[in-house]
């Protein structure tokens, strides 16, 4: 078979999001059905059909997306009203769009993986020490349903 | 504090500490934000908090009680009840944001309580999490009655703010996204960059001119 002529392929956009919190490990399978839920949620069935969006990547704390182009707007709007993905909570941030992965990739700085530092007390229940890029600190609690998190800085980290 | 978010929920009450959203609210464009909880005139970094009050009533006496017993702050929100309570807090009490518009009916704030808005500089928020976090039908009448809240403020000329009502670093979102938000719930972008720094004239109403001798 013939590939499509430039002319007749679809326009598309990609669009770049920040995963919070960067520690998140969706699947990109999780995350597309989460971004495909929001856009139906919110512009309806057609509207989402018309954006077309797929997930092209997704993992680091970052998210690449595929739309059509016109549509990237309304995909922005859909990616602020993300929530959970695969009932962990997450927000995304789109913070770049571009017409090819390549132009895409030059403007994501790739920050470094959090580093997990042990474990600490706070109250009765004990959580994972997650050190983020700059002064910023997760404490995680994995429990039996859900994860719970305090989101803190290195000082207050010593206030506790 | 050209662009603040109207109602954040730190740490003890959301799972945040102020340190820690003053670096996220600056990475998302922010220079300030109004916070429930925090002592009153309180700057992180390059972020500007200002200390709020939330309040929910049924009463005006209720309403002037909690009021009464609250700390010192620096902005006063009420949320928002019928019709009567509204004209009625409206009138006596000197509050600065009413809030929890989405749970009132059609009728709860009409031309008179948008009047009344205008006249004692009395802004009203338009919550993106009722946006964010809710779908379906509760979504709908959300969006709806924004919609109606803004053709209300660009006919009366009572001001607006847009609050994310984050507990949590994963409840805030960036400018762009409340442009993008405030969009769908029937705001232009001249209303939302006015709604953005809203907080600061808060603190500053303006008044009639003094002659001081």
């Amino acid at each position: 078979m013939r590939p499509l002529p430039p002319t007749q392929r679809p326009n598309w956009r990609y669009i770049a999001a920040e995963m919070v919190p960067q520690w998140c490990s969706a699947s990109a399978r999780d995350m597309h059905y989460a971004i495909l839920g929001c856009e139906a949620s919110l512009f309806g069935d057609t509207g989402a059909a018309t954006m077309r969006t797929s997930v092209i990547s997704c993992g680091g704390g970052f998210v690449i997306l595929r739309c059509i182009r016109g549509t990237e707007d309304d995909v922005e709007t859909a990616l602020a009203t993300v929530t959970d993905v695969g009932g962990a909570p997450v927000a995304l941030h789109p913070f770049v769009t571009s017409g090819t992965i390549h132009g895409l990739k030059k403007k994501i700085v790739i920050c470094s993986l959090p580093s997990d530092e042990g474990n600490c007390k706070i109250g009765e229940n004990t959580y994972r020490i997650l050190r983020i890029s700059g002064q910023k600190v997760d404490l995680v609690q994995q429990g039996i349903k859900q994860t719970t998190a305090l989101y803190l800085n290195t000082d207050d980290l010593e206030d506790f | 504090m050209k662009t603040a978010d109207a109602c954040i929920y730190p740490y003890p009450v959301g799972d945040t500490s102020l340190r820690r959203l003053a670096d996220e609210l600056e990475l998302r464009g922010f220079t300030g934000a109004i916070a429930v909880g925090i002592p009153a005139g309180c700057t992180v970094g390059n972020v500007r908090f200002l200390s709020g009050a939330d309040i929910t009533a049924n009463s005006v006496k209720s309403c002037r009680d909690a009021l009464r017993g609250a700390p010192k702050t620096d902005v006063v929100m009420v949320h928002a009840g019928d019709a009567v309570f509204n004209r009625a807090i409206l009138g006596n009490i000197s509050l600065n944001i009413l809030r929890g518009i989405h749970h009132t009916d059609r009728r709860a704030f009409d031309h008179v309580s948008a009047r009344m808005a205008a006249d004692r500089g009395v802004a009203v928020d338009i919550d993106l999490s009722r946006i964010i976090v809710e779908s379906g039908s509760r979504r709908q009448r959300a969006l709806e009655r924004y919609r109606e809240i803004s053709r209300l403020s660009q006919k009366y000329g009572f001001m607006l703010t847009i609050s994310s009502g984050g507990r949590s670093l994963v409840g805030l979102r960036s400018v762009r996204a409340f442009a993008r938000l405030g969009a769908v719930a029937g705001l232009d972008e001249l209303q939302v960059c006015e709604a953005l720094s809203t907080p600061a004239a808060l603190l500053s109403p303006r008044r009639s001119v003094e002659v001081i001798k």
